[in-house]
């Protein structure tokens, strides 16, 4: 059957699942005036506050750099307002022209071109309000999922992630690269310990040499701080689910990644070039996988989490409200014994665990929800009030 | 009966479906497996895994037919495995 979903066409080429109008300061200083522009803008402007400041090295400015403006150029963002104050690290105009490539409606102000901060804010309230306007005129058009790009996540993880939530994900992620689309995993700590079985799936002898490059930076970087990693990998919370090692979380997480072979390894917050599965080199961090995500162009995330503790959240732990801002997060939980939290999740698959419903039953119901979420459909998450948390860069340096 | 699965026909571990009370006969299944009865030698948590053969200090434990651990004390067929007997390959302390 051909599957097709309803979404924004963009002048790029890209498809939006959100029709948005983002606030996006150019730099952590500007997240107090992007949110009052936000509130004062009203429903269908949101702020993308993050933690990008001057205090960076240079090698992560240009993370940085990446990222912030990689969250305008997602194709949920109908138009955006950068804005910051002029004397940033990396300034708001250099941020407006990497989200200009996207070719949609873009404003840029700062306190030193409108004079004062009560005059930035108002005038980026009036612009905002002006492109929230022309962004309702636009309509959803039917394209293929050759036009989605499917970020996947797994987080309060336990044995049984490995049985429900990700291969779930899993058979999702294929159906849509089968289609033509693109999935983006991410999480490098996460994968080590299975680095070998995904590097034999990489498409060509050098993504597979990079992919095993990554995860080894990555192990010696744990191994560097000289301590035991149990407690941090696997967290008390995935130790109480079940899980004794990182190998054996590593070996379950993977199965979100499907069968598909690996297309590339991306840095992190970088847009995949083609299509079919991306590794992005990234920390497991939610607000780091939220951010690295949609600065590469997911339009619809899944979150699949076991059970216990993390699944008692309405949201997810360690919210960020660019998780449900501009990517909206399917959220799946996997266990029978928190049935309880179920109506906190878009997905539950205890039927499944209890061995009463078949994998690819599930699959199926999780990628009508994927689609229906990426044609206007909110999730469960963005039917709650507004809760806000700072995006987070995925920086390597030390900070200042 | 409550199950355990085997998630490979070469794990010597299988992840139980069930709060396992001590004693409690499991039957232990997986595709390419042949199914077998096995007692729980303590309490197991839904989700942990139970021990399917006995493994001496130094072993190594099996699941998804890939390494997840080397067990740090003796184990018993029917033991709970988890973080007091079993550590990372990788990641160990030396001790």
């Amino acid at each position: 059957m051909k599957q097709e979903f309803l979404g924004y066409p963009r002048p790029d080429g890209q498809v939006g699942a959100r029709n948005l109008v983002a606030i996006i300061p150019a730099n952590r200083c500007s997240n107090e005036i992007a949110t009052r522009i936000a509130e004062a803008a009203g429903p269908g402007v949101v702020a993308l506050t993050h933690n990008f400041a001057c205090a960076y090295l240079e090698p992560d400015r240009l993370v940085g750099r990446r990222a912030v403006s990689g969250l305008g150029r997602n194709p949920n963002v109908a138009a955006t307002v950068v804005v910051g104050t002029s004397c940033e690290t990396v300034k708001a105009e250099v941020i407006a022209e990497d989200i200009a490539l996207a070719a949609k409606p873009l404003e840029v102000m700062t306190l030193r071109t409108a004079g004062s901060y009560d005059a930035l804010v108002s005038r980026a309230t009036t612009t905002a309000r002006q492109m929230r306007s022309e962004a309702a005129q636009l309509r959803r058009e039917l394209f293929s999922l050759s036009y989605l790009r499917l970020g996947l996540k797994c987080g309060g993880s336990g044995a049984v992630s490995a049985i429900g939530c990700n291969p779930v994900a899993g058979y999702a992620a294929d159906a849509i690269i089968g289609a033509g689309g693109t999935a983006v995993f991410s999480e490098t700590a996460e994968i080590i310990g299975a680095e070998h079985i995904l590097a034999r799936r990489a498409t060509t002898e050098a993504i597979g040499r990079r992919l095993l490059t990554v995860v080894a930076a990555m192990q010696q970087r744990l191994l560097s701080a000289g301590v035991d990693i149990l407690g941090s990998e696997p967290t008390p919370g995935n130790i109480e689910e079940g899980l004794s090692t990182l190998e054996e979380k590593s070996l379950g997480a993977i199965a979100k990644a499907g069968k598909t072979p690996l297309q590339g390894v991306l840095e992190w917050g970088a847009t995949p070039s083609g299509r079919g599965l991306y590794f992005m080199d990234g920390s497991a961090n939610t607000p780091q996988m939220y951010m690295g995500l949609a600065a590469a162009g997911c339009q619809v995330m899944t979150f699949g989490f076991a059970g216990g503790y993390p699944a008692h959240f309405q949201r997810t732990p360690a919210a960020a409200q660019g998780g449900t801002a501009i990517l909206p997060v399917v959220k799946i939980l996997s266990s029978p014994k928190d049935a309880s939290e179920k109506n906190f999740f878009d997905i539950y698959l205890g039927q499944l665990i209890a061995g009463e419903e078949a994998l690819a039953d599930a699959g199926e119901r999780l990628l009508k929800e994927i689609i229906a979420t990426a044609s206007g459909k909110p999730v469960k998450m963005e039917m709650l009030p507004p809760y806000q948390e700072h995006l987070e860069i995925d920086s390597r340096c030390p900070t200042i | 009966m409550i199950k355990a699965i085997v998630l490979d026909p070469a794990d010597n571990v299988a992840t139980v479906l069930d709060d396992v009370p001590q004693g409690a006969k499991l039957l232990i299944t997986g595709e390419g497996t042949a199914s077998r009865e096995l007692a729980a030698r303590g309490a197991i948590p839904f989700g942990h895994k139970i021990a399917l053969t006995d493994f001496a200090r130094g072993d190594n434990v099996i699941k998804y037919g890939e390494v997840i651990g080397v067990t740090s004390a003796p184990i018993s067929a029917g033991d709970h495995v988890h973080i007091h007997n079993i550590v990372s390959p990788r990641f160990a302390l030396e001790k």
